[in-house]
């Protein structure tokens, strides 16, 4: 049987792209105001989690 | 008795369709942007390129989670990882890329044709309202360059009210010079509340300077 899985560092990277894309989105549409400082450590806790939870998931 | 242990299979290479579909996603996205800068720069229509920046990093991030069952996805993730900067870095210095590419001056002659808003993505935006006669009342005129030099010329039977935001460079404003990053400031020209021709200013410059002269 052939294992295929997630590989769940690539999954938590997208969402972690979509959400920043969706705040800088917000705040170019004055919806919300980015503050830029925030996405440093939101972009280190993403790749946090990424290494952490990286690797292939069975499925 | 022995028993033949057959050999282990080797398990199925993990497949590598990340790098060619990246390779696709990442020459759509050039191509949609290309189009986009073409578009903007015959005046066909207006982008702001924090919005089209911010749409390509949600695909980017979509495709990812799309394809997060196969491999080789480094270079769309760099690519990822470069637009968050940038996006970070415009949101810093809040340059606002809309507008075109140039040097453009306005010189408009009546009231009726002074635009609410004035844009420039990069260069010299000039706005002369000199030969404009104000009314009594109050005026409002909001301009904004990306990165640049703003002008704007006030007639001097006006008083004036200037909010402006520079992201890094310096502001003269009326003889006054500002100078720092982040200029959040707000001048207001002396009798401005007693007198009867108004003009409002609301001025913004990513990266460069603002001048208003009277």
């Amino acid at each position: 049987m052939n294992e295929t899985g997630i590989d769940r560092g690539t999954l938590i990277t997208g969402f972690l792209f979509i959400v920043i894309g969706a705040l800088f989105l917000l705040d170019r549409l004055d919806v919300w105001t980015v503050r830029a400082v925030y996405i440093f450590p939101i972009l280190l806790i993403g790749l946090g989690l990424a290494v952490l939870f990286g690797g292939r998931s069975r499925t | 008795m022995t028993t033949q242990v057959p050999p282990k299979a080797a398990s199925p290479p993990r497949p590598r369709v990340g790098s060619s579909v990246g390779q696709i996603t990442f020459g759509i996205l050039l191509l949609l942007i290309g189009v986009a800068w073409l578009l903007q720069m015959t005046d066909a229509v207006r982008f702001e390129w924090g919005m089209v920046l911010s749409i390509a990093l949600m695909v980017i991030g979509a495709v990812l989670v799309a394809g997060s069952r196969w491999s080789g996805w480094g270079g769309l993730i760099g690519i990822g990882v470069v637009l968050t900067l940038i996006l970070t870095g415009m949101s810093v210095v809040d340059v606002r890329f809309a507008g075109g590419v140039g040097d453009r001056t306005e010189r408009p002659v009546t009231v009726s044709q002074i635009q609410a808003r004035y844009d420039l993505g990069m260069g010299t935006q000039t706005i002369d309202l000199r030969d404009v006669s104000f009314a009594p009342g109050v005026m409002n005129v909001q301009a904004g360059v990306g990165i640049g030099t703003l002008v704007v010329q006030v007639p001097s039977d006006v008083s004036v009210q200037v909010h402006f935001k520079v992201g890094a460079g310096d502001a003269q404003i009326l003889g006054r010079r500002y100078a720092g990053a982040g200029l959040d400031q707000t001048y207001t020209s002396p009798g401005y509340d007693t007198a009867a021709k108004k003009v409002n200013l609301e001025l913004n410059v990513g990266v460069g300077n603002i001048e208003v002269r009277q």
